[in-house]
């Protein structure tokens, strides 16, 4: 494939990802799959930044991935501190059952 | 090669707050267990050198740090009212904290961070800067909404907020990747640069771009339909973090909101112009009526939130011109009524129980005069009476919409303040009006609390009758922005 077409295809596929990503945060209802999907949201931008720094031939963006694989590192730490302590409280982990006040 | 040369003094203020956050967390750490470190001195100390510090670097004129970061008139302006936002928020705290049973040094730790985190949103001149100060905000708000862990809401505000920031996070940092794609570069200037001469591929992607930046903070400032999650986090949080976040973090979005479209997206003002205006209409219009409804204050103040940040969109509309002053000036406005109202409520707290409902204010004018004076005086605000900072700073909200040519969002934002003076002022005539229920259920105000709640009412009445100089001044950071 020539280079164009990859950075194309890396493109289309980030895209794909990111849609999957933005669906399953609506349609799942467990909140570790939901978070899980977020997480596949950024990475399919990980993947973008990536495609348009092979296209655009600079450094920047690759760059940039590291800093948002930290800054989702630091909110996986804080999010999943949050999970568990709604989890020992509640015993449940489904968006549905957590109502005390409505969304 | 020698390492470039960087002049950290721009970022200063930002660092005494992030080192006095660290010491309070060691403080913490070599405390007895059980017991709290003396977080509030350390933290005032901290906001108050900070303060001292933005005084410095404005007399010095700003600076900025390695094209990243940059302290010019428009920082200087958020960080004055970022700080004073902080300063506020930590002494409204150590009473609250007492009596709802959360007093512990990293929440001073945790609220300073966030306030690093809002100052790099006002001061970033750079998309990545932009996304890593939107994250160090919201991952330390994450934790503080869910700071009272006995409390099921407070937890369940946490998660709400949490999933529905990182969801938002992703659309604006997608925005940030298309808009790198169509113009091969992560600063502001550069990227505005790029896009004045656009081919068909760039401008598809710039346009997608933007819209995606919009929604990220869309959520961000709680406008409709992203708003969703406001009210429950607003009305879960620890009441004085739901004052931080209703001043502070629309202050810091905004701010970055401005930044962003005033600097690297005015070529695309055609496009985004009509989608900003339409979101002000459906923010003020369900964020009035969502108000109507509630019988909670806190969450009727939460959607009240919601509908001001449609009145601060109607003047981004108008945003390269005379619409950024505006919002500059009402943002004020907006921090000191909310930091009042909100203070107000966690003022009342008392061992666990918080008086939330109108009836819980019935009477509260003879037991506690001074507090529902006060309170009495955000909510006029809040309607826009005259001579209250909300008068003048809707004034010229509305009066910058109407200059940009969009007079429609003039009317429905003045209709819907009409609508807002039901909800806002039956609050006072609950208060004024009726005889209290049972006995003073009311906790005495504390100093600290009573001080800061005096400020905000000062600031109100004193923007109200004397807008002036504060005005000059946003006039002064807006032209920076140019």
């Amino acid at each position: 494939m020539s280079p164009d077409r990859i950075v194309q295809s890396a493109l289309l596929l980030s895209l794909a990802l990111f849609v999957v990503g933005v669906v399953g945060v609506f349609l799942r209802r467990n909140v570790i799959t939901v978070f899980m999907c977020v997480e596949l949201m950024l990475n399919a931008v990980n993947l973008s930044f990536v495609a348009f720094s092979r296209a655009l031939g600079t450094l920047d963006a690759q760059v940039l991935v590291f800093f948002v694989l930290t800054v989702a590192a630091a909110e996986a730490a804080v999010g999943l501190a949050i999970i568990i302590a709604i989890h020992r409280h509640r015993d449940t982990l489904d968006l549905d059952a957590f109502n005390l006040m409505k969304w | 090669m020698t390492p470039p040369v960087v002049d950290v003094l721009p970022a200063i203020p930002a660092l005494i707050l992030a080192v006095t956050g660290l010491a309070v967390l060691l403080a913490q750490a070599f405390t007895p267990r059980g017991q709290a470190a003396p977080g509030a001195p350390f933290s005032l100390a901290g906001l108050l050198a900070a303060l001292v510090a933005v005084y410095l670097l404005a007399a010095r004129g700003g600076g900025d740090l390695g094209g990243t970061y940059v302290v010019d008139a428009f920082s200087l302006y958020f960080h004055a009212l970022i700080i004073g936002v902080g300063l506020v928020v930590v002494l409204l705290s150590p009473s609250y904290l007492r009596a709802t049973g959360i007093d512990r040094g990293e929440y001073y730790t945790l609220v300073l961070f966030s306030l690093v985190g809002m100052l790099g949103l006002v001061s970033c001149r750079e998309l990545v800067s932009l996304f890593v100060s939107l994250e160090v905000m919201s991952v330390a708000l994450y934790a503080l909404a869910g700071l009272h862990r006995a409390r099921p809401e407070s937890q369940e505000a946490a998660l709400k907020y949490f999933i529905t920031g990182a969801f938002s996070s992703g659309f604006l940092l997608y925005g940030i990747a298309l808009l790198y794609g169509a113009s091969g570069s992560t600063s502001l200037v550069a990227v505005g640069a790029a896009l004045r001469t656009p081919g068909p591929a760039t401008a598809a992607l710039a346009t997608m771009g933007t819209g995606l930046l919009l929604v990220g903070f869309g959520f961000k400032v709680a406008s409709v339909p992203f708003h969703m999650w406001a009210p429950d986090v607003y009305e879960g949080a620890p009441t004085t973090i739901t004052a931080l976040m209703s001043a502070g973090v629309k202050a810091a979005a905004f701010g970055a909101l401005l930044r962003v479209f005033g600097q690297a997206l005015p070529a695309l003002a055609a496009s985004w112009q009509p989608a900003v205006a339409a979101l002000a209409v459906v923010t003020m219009v369900v964020g009035n009526l969502g108000a109507l409804a509630q019988s909670n204050l806190k969450r009727m103040l939460a959607y009240s939130s919601v509908a001001h940040a449609g009145y601060l969109l109607a003047a981004v509309v108008a945003a390269p011109g005379i619409g950024v002053e505006a919002v500059l000036f009402y943002l004020v406005a907006y921090a000191a009524v909310n930091l009042g109202g909100f203070g107000a409520l966690a003022a009342l707290a008392r061992q666990g129980r918080e008086p939330l409902s109108l009836d819980d204010v019935a009477g509260l004018a003879s037991r506690r005069p001074a507090l529902a004076a006060a309170l009495a005086v955000y909510l006029i605000s809040l309607t826009g009476v005259p001579v209250s900072a909300g008068f003048v700073g809707k004034f010229f909200l509305f009066r910058a919409a109407v200059n940009a040519g969009w007079t429609s969002l003039a009317v429905i934002g003045v209709l819907m303040s009409v609508v807002s003076a039901y909800y806002y002022l039956r609050v006072v005539v609950a208060m004024y009006m009726r005889e209290p229920l049972g006995e003073d259920a009311w906790a005495p105000v504390p100093p600290s609390a009573g001080l800061a709640l005096g400020l905000s009412a000062a600031v109100v009445l004193a923007l109200g009758v004397h807008p002036e100089p504060v005005l000059t001044w946003a006039r002064l950071a807006a032209r920076s922005l140019l």
